[in-house]
């Protein structure tokens, strides 16, 4: 009896885990064919994200980790996004270039990759300069700016953008570098 | 009878010991190998500010900064302070939970510290802190249902099974919608991307396209097939050495070590016991004396 009371428990939290990745595959799959008109998928792939939605199954869900997706790199690899910071000292005179500031270990630099895709809004919707996330990108870009100011003591001001980091496709690729920085968002404050 | 239930309780009981040590073992890498990056992504001297961090992203408890604020603004203690302690009760919970010293609570906690460190913050996590969440979850849940009654554990285990199952699962479900891992564009730009890249990664990219295709493929029929592990006796030992040397190759090529390690130590929770572990030493032993080949001199019979 108790054991039939501890199946029907983890039956249901493989349930959860099912639904919720059942829906992260919905969704790329609306990603990658956004013009469906599918009228059955759309119906499924609204209550299915208003049953999820409610606050007890979500809860439970960020609690039990069943409402990890599982997709890595999937649909599609996504870009990166790349940081150059300059640190200048009174004179104007350049006195450090960091891409990753500050962190040494591969964990730390894993976690930096992805606080830095935050800055997806910057490419996004680069003319909606009103919108919350792009308002919030911009804010996160300032901080580290002055937190990496913050570290040296002789520096005066700092300079930094974001780049897009982009990839040609493989038969595409016919120059040395397939890799490609396009800078989409700079900024410059006195730390001082 | 008699047998078959002692077969199943030895087992589940080995289940239940591996579930614990490994999840112990990497919950503590996963703060060892941050290394002093601990204290410039978290407070106090935190790269970005722990009050913009909270305005994006949900979590069913207090991240780090807000407990941090709790910390100082009733008890008085400083963040520095706070922090240390967090890490070294971290640390503390890993030792007691390997070594089986109030196993339940001890797993609790430190899940609902990693919860505050890792997993609170959806900005600093990635694949790896969800994994171990997961471990974390089941390590207190499958020691409660150990104590409701015996047999329920290799319940726990099935669930296990199949929770792993279900990653590959949707994992190769979601790449082979994409047209990219079918001819080979994602392996390419995977190995390219910059905080992926690697000497191997970049060996591996410069290989025939073709190569890239079929080893594309080989991941989502892989992902895809994963599954049947839990039917068929006979393919499971392909399927589980496949999806390891899956981790290990992401961990070479691609510098996703932590990762790497959460996935293969999933792999060896779920499907290796003594048994199987005796029956791959078999394997290798009747490969070595099958007729035309010569054994070695130093190999001994299991």
């Amino acid at each position: 009896m108790k054991s039939l009371f501890v199946s029907i428990l983890l039956g249901i939290h493989l349930g959860c885990v099912f639904l919720f990745n059942l829906s992260g595959i919905m969704q790329s799959y609306g990603l990658l064919h956004s013009l469906h008109t599918h009228s059955t998928f759309n119906q499924i792939q609204s209550l299915l994200l208003q049953y999820l939605s409610k606050p007890y199954i979500r809860y439970y869900g960020d609690c039990s980790g069943a409402s990890t997706l599982y997709g890595f790199f999937a649909p599609r690899v996504g870009s990166q996004y790349l940081t150059r910071f300059t640190l200048y000292n009174a004179n104007q005179q350049a006195i450090a270039h960091l891409t990753v500031p500050l962190l040494h270990s591969q964990e730390g630099i894993m976690r930096y990759a992805r606080l830095l895709d935050v800055f997806e809004p910057l490419v996004k919707q680069p003319t909606d300069t009103t919108s919350f996330d792009q308002r919030y990108a911009k804010a996160i870009f300032h901080n580290l700016l002055v937190s990496i100011g913050r570290q040296y003591p002789e520096a005066k001001s700092i300079s930094g953008c974001i780049y897009l980091c982009t990839i040609s496709t493989r038969l595409a690729f016919s120059h040395p570098s397939a890799i490609r920085l396009v800078p989409i968002y700079q900024h410059q404050l006195s730390v001082r | 009878m008699a047998y078959f239930r002692l077969h199943i309780l030895a087992d589940s009981t080995g289940f239940l010991n591996r579930l614990r040590r490994c999840t112990a073992f990497i919950a503590c890498l996963a703060l060892l190998g941050l290394g002093t990056d601990y204290f410039i992504l978290l407070p106090p001297n935190s790269l970005v500010d722990g009050q913009l961090l909270q305005l994006q992203g949900h979590a069913p408890m207090p991240n780090i900064y807000q407990l941090a604020d709790l910390a100082h603004s009733h008890f008085g203690i400083p963040t520095v302070h706070f922090s240390t302690l967090v890490y070294v009760s971290y640390m503390a919970c890993c030792l007691l939970l390997f070594f089986s010293v109030g196993t339940t609570w001890i797993a609790w906690l430190l899940l609902c510290i990693h919860i505050s460190l890792f997993t609170a913050l959806p900005q600093y996590s990635y694949g790896a802190d969800y994994f171990l969440h997961i471990l974390l979850f089941y390590c207190c849940i499958f020691h409660v249902a150990k104590k409701l009654s015996a047999g329920s554990v290799l319940v726990c285990q099935r669930c296990f099974r199949i929770h792993l199952c279900l990653v590959y699962f949707f994992s190769g479900l979601d790449k082979a919608l994409g047209a990219t891992w079918w001819n080979g564009q994602a392996i390419w730009k995977t190995l390219q991307l910059p905080y992926f890249n690697t000497w191997f990664g970049n060996w591996l990219a410069h290989l025939p396209h073709g190569l890239l295709a079929l080893s594309g493929i080989a991941i989502v029929m892989l992902e895809l097939s994963y599954p049947l592990a839990l039917f068929n006796r006979r393919i499971r030992p392909l399927l589980v050495y496949g999806a390891l040397v899956l981790h290990v190759c992401t961990a070479l090529f691609m510098k996703l070590y932590f990762f790497a390690l959460v996935m293969m130590a999933f792999n060896f929770i779920a499907w290796f016991t003594v048994s199987s572990l005796r029956f791959t030493q078999q394997s290798i032993y009747h490969f070595n004396t099958r007729p035309g080949r010569k054994s070695r001199p130093t190999e001994q019979t299991p």
